[in-house]
């Protein structure tokens, strides 16, 4: 019945949470990015990799629970041993220092692996491919393309013009 | 209504009658100047003119009121020439003008002169004075509501009435009756339908809604009654037949709405239809009709939605809220159980119809005696409309004070009273070890620098502390923890409509080298949360929301400790889930489906509104840090000096976690880039020194140093802001030449070994200083030459 359509429901009188809005943003990633094709075929798995945020890993948890990226099904690693970081499509990164982001993004610079900072200094100037923004920015990520090229990461041009560009610092390298 | 009396006949001049003419003939318009002009030049003692004028302006629209000081001198001197309505008329124009209690003396003299008590004019002069009573007893416990009127373009001087808000907050839909006027005349009244949509913080301008609807089959066009809560959909009444409103819903599109269908049979009638306006589920809905079985006139009922979609056979809302008088236009508060509604029920309103707020209580299974919303809402003319928005803070409502009776105009009123008071609960701990800090905080307003009082220091065993002030102010905390230097953090707490709280974590740690010990410095990281506890919390916080609407503070104290626990019982699930702590969980009742597919359908339609309003309504941890280093030779260099009133604290630094959406949007622009061109001076601040010694003629760094090296080198990468030098030092022994490139070249390999690691070059300054002036006497001064040093510097500006 018509008036049924009408009505506000329920659910959006709810807030969110940042950590509920990120890992819906990073579903959401897996839709507008390609990965390689190779990349595709090794792996069973779609990896997330979680560095030191545990309440990311448990809402990306419970809001990937029965959902797919590409066909495959969605494994969630949290990471606490820095100097082990296994080979993920996905590395979200939360809670290093920047000497720790140094390291970390040298192990994934040539590797297909999308990098997504939880809001941390200079991460796409050193190389990490989106980090989120703090609440009160016009814009909710940066992305640095040329590094998701770099790794032949092909992210469409909707999610781009969403987002400020920011290139890499040379010189860092 | 003013009876022309025919005295004076003698002292006619020829403007007076043309003016007479003219005012005989009603065409008050035109008599008007013409005896204003009389009054102005000829003998000011001619009480019949000033009558005159009282009468033309009591003709007019909107300027009424301007007859009073007319009509008072024709009285005052005339007494007793003039008909007994002229009393009435002033009495009437008293009470438009707000003066109550001289209407009624008004009356009280029209009353003695009045013979025939049956006229119906005597009987308007007595409900007159009934409302004029009302009208001072409101007066004195008229509540707080701000209002304001809407500005052009939304009014205009036109009439606009019936305003219905979305949810959002973003669209209004209100009814325009556009006058035709051609030479003075009203010549046409066209009723419109206009839509205007919020741009940053004003309305923008007004587009003209076009309804499609079958105008054969009806005979007046549709009257708009009500919206959708997402402006989707609007619903209008119609005239079928004289007599045969009913009510209809259309499909707005653009700024066309189409497809008008009729609500369900159980809600309309054979009879008038009003208005209707349903609770946000959807599920019952409150209208107006003049459907026999009722009160009298127009009464207001009520339908419910059965799970099969049916709706119920329509109920009168019971003698509580129905008289024998108009009930109409009625609105059901977002909560459910609090109704508005305008009625002209004369011993009731203060003049015409007036806004009047019905509580349900569940108790007596009945509605509460409906309050009259008393001044300012509330006006001598009709009142009627009140819409109040999704949150339930504003309420939209139209008025026709000061004008003609259909003349209306849209206002804004603030239903809640603003909270006087905010409460931040917060704990303050060492980073590090997670263990609470001992400290005292002290909050002064940053406005006129006073203290705050009720502050409530830090529990040393558990780190909690509580502070409680009025929101919508800047406030300056200072933060004296043991082992730190103080640190000042600047808040905003912002404007509440209704009860907030705000989580704050204050967290302190030095900043040291590794396997040092060296304290080089130390940090400081506010975290705030705001979170909005009526939507998750909702039966603990009623007893804070009591503290939050009182004004004694003095209780307040008795209940510190039990409002440091309630955090502990409420809200810190939530806050961990925000915080990142180790027990965090999740509300498994969220549907995440609705959130994902909204920030696809952004994402792929590349709608960045759609994104910041989900932004928007997303509850985020805010952080903000501030470094401070020690300046090894000058600990003045580490302090400044504030003064707040009386007192003077040195502060470390300044942490202001007050974010702006409008902020610079280049975060990692340092102070040194904003500040290039002010001349404010310049310090440096020696940090700390690093040494490394070397075998003689060599320039690698030895194993055992390398962990050393890269601690520090982790230290600068950490540390982007602060800037260091390379020195390289040879002893005397060898060649000049040679000494001063060894010295150069271990300056360089550290540099070498710093930029393989990532740091930036540009960062990087390296100089050889050769061997010593004067050559060393023992093998142990050589030793100490042999060496490379690394001086770490601040730069900050004063």
């Amino acid at each position: 019945m018509f008036l049924g359509l009408i009505f506000w429901q329920q659910a959006q009188a709810q807030k969110y949470t940042e950590y509920e809005l990120k890992s819906a943003f990073i579903y959401n990633f897996t839709k507008f990015i390609e990965w390689p094709s190779q990349e595709n075929n090794n792996h069973e798995t779609f990896k997330i990799g979680i560095i030191l945020n545990n309440t990311m890993k448990i809402v990306l948890n419970e809001m990937m629970r029965g959902k797919r990226i590409n066909g495959k099904i969605i494994e969630i690693i949290y990471i606490t041993d820095l100097s082990k970081i296994p080979d993920c499509q996905i590395l979200f990164i939360d809670g290093v220092d920047n000497s720790e982001l140094i390291k970390i993004l040298k192990k994934t610079k040539d590797l297909p692996c999308l990098t997504i900072g939880n809001h941390l200094d200079y991460f796409c100037q050193q190389g990490g491919i989106i980090n989120f923004t703090p609440k009160y920015y016009n814009y909710r990520f940066e992305i640095n393309n040329r590094q998701a090229e770099w790794v032949n990461l092909k992210i469409s041009s909707k999610l781009l013009m969403l987002s400020k560009i920011i290139s890499s610092n040379e010189n860092q390298f | 209504m003013i009876i022309p009396f025919n005295g004076f006949s003698q002292k006619e001049g020829k403007s007076f009658r043309k003016a007479r003419h003219y005012f005989d003939n009603e065409d008050f318009a035109k008599a008007l100047p013409i005896f204003l002009e009389i009054d102005s030049t000829d003998n000011k003692n001619d009480f019949y003119v000033k009558y005159y004028i009282g009468a033309c302006y009591l003709n007019t629209k909107y300027q009424k009121t301007k007859g009073i000081p007319y009509l008072e001198f024709a009285i005052d001197k005339g007494e007793k020439f003039l008909p007994k309505a002229v009393f009435f008329d002033l009495a009437r124009l008293y009470h438009l003008n707000y003066q109550f209690l001289k209407s009624q003396r008004m009356l009280l003299r029209y009353f003695k002169l009045s013979d025939d008590e049956d006229t119906k004019d005597f009987k308007k002069a007595h409900n007159l004075f009934a409302m004029d009573s009302l009208a001072m007893v409101l007066q004195k416990d008229s509540e707080n509501y701000v209002i304001s009127k809407l500005p052009y373009p939304i009014n205009t001087s036109n009439s606009e009435k019936m305003a219905f808000v979305s949810a959002d907050n973003k669209v209004l839909v209100f009814s325009r009756i556009y006058h035709r006027v051609v030479n003075n005349l009203l010549v046409d009244s066209i009723r419109q339908i206009m839509m205007a949509v919020k741009e940053k913080n004003h309305w923008g301008i007004p587009q003209l809604i076009s309804v499609e609807y079958d105008k054969k089959k009806y005979v007046s066009p549709p009257q708009l009654i009500g919206i959708s809560f997402d402006a989707r959909y609007l619903f209008f009444k119609i005239n079928i037949t004289p007599g045969n409103g009913d009510l209809f819903v259309g499909e707005l599109k653009g700024t066309t709405c189409t497809a008008l269908e009729p609500l369900p049979e159980a809600i309309n009638s054979p009879f008038d239809e009003g208005a209707i306006s349903f609770t946000p589920e959807g599920d019952v809905c409150y209208f107006s009709s003049n459907r026999p079985g009722g009160y009298g006139k127009m009464d207001l009922y009520k339908s419910v939605k059965s799970e099969n979609n049916k709706w119920s056979k329509p109920e009168n809302l019971g003698p509580m809220i129905n008289s024998e008088y108009n009930e109409n236009y009625p609105f059901i508060h977002p909560n459910g159980k609090r109704l508005y509604f305008a009625s002209d029920n004369l011993k009731k309103s203060i003049g015409g119809y007036d806004i009047f707020v019905a509580d349900f209580s569940t108790n007596a299974h009945d509605w509460t005696e409906p309050q009259n919303m008393g001044f300012p809402i509330n006006t001598p003319s009709n009142d009627i409309s009140f819409v109040p928005n999704a949150e339930g803070n504003l309420a939209y409502y139209s008025s026709a004070t000061n004008n003609e009776e259909g003349n209306f105009n849209l206002y804004v009123a603030r239903l809640e009273q603003s909270i006087p008071l905010t409460l931040v609960k917060g704990f303050i701990y060492e980073a590090n070890t997670k263990k609470p800090i001992p400290a005292q905080i002290r909050v002064y307003d940053a406005a006129d620098n006073k203290r705050i009082k009720y502050i409530y220091n830090p529990n040393p065993e558990t780190g909690k502390y509580l502070m409680i002030f009025p929101p919508g102010k800047n406030y300056q905390m200072v933060v004296q923890a043991k082992g730190y230097y103080n640190h000042l953090i600047e808040i905003y707490v912002p404007h509440q409509s209704y009860f907030y709280e705000l989580y704050q974590e204050i967290s302190l740690k030095p900043i040291v080298l590794k396997n040092e010990n060296k304290k080089l410095g130390e940090e400081i990281e506010v975290n705030n949360i705001f979170y909005d506890t009526e939507r998750f919390f909702k039966s603990d916080t009623l007893q804070l929301e009591k503290i939050a609407q009182s004004k004694n503070y003095e209780p307040l104290l008795n209940l510190v400790g039990d409002i440091i626990s309630l955090t502990d019982s409420m809200g810190l699930e939530y806050v961990n889930n925000m915080i990142g702590k180790e027990n965090a969980c999740i509300d498994t009742s969220k549907h995440y489906n609705k959130l994902m597919g909204l920030v696809e359908e952004a994402i792929n339609s590349t709608d960045s509104t759609l994104l910041q309003k989900i932004n928007n309504e997303t509850v985020y941890k805010e952080t903000t840090q501030s470094r401070i280093f020690y300046d090894k030779t000058d600990t003045n260099k580490n302090l400044s000096c504030h003064v707040f009133g009386k007192d003077t604290i040195w502060i470390a630094s300044t942490v202001n976690t007050k974010k702006s959406k409008y902020q610079i949007s280049n975060p990692f622009k340092t102070k040194y880039d904003t500040l290039k061109n002010n001349t404010t001076s310049v310090h440096t601040k020696f940090i700390d020194k690093t040494v490394f010694f070397f075998p003689s003629g060599a320039f690698l760094i030895s194993d055992n140093d390398k962990t050393k090296l890269n601690d520090l080198i982790d230290f600068l990468l950490n540390n982007p802001s602060l800037s260091f030098e390379i020195v390289g030092y040879a002893d005397s022994d060898g060649d000049k030449q040679k000494n001063m490139d060894l010295s150069y070249k271990r300056a360089f390999e550290v540099s070498r070994t710093m930029k393989e690691k990532g740091v930036n070059k540009k960062r990087i300054r390296i100089k050889g200083m050769g061997e010593p002036d004067n050559p060393e006497k023992t093998q142990q001064e050589k030793q100490q030459n042999r060496r490379v040093e690394i001086i770490i510097k601040e730069k900050y500006f004063d």
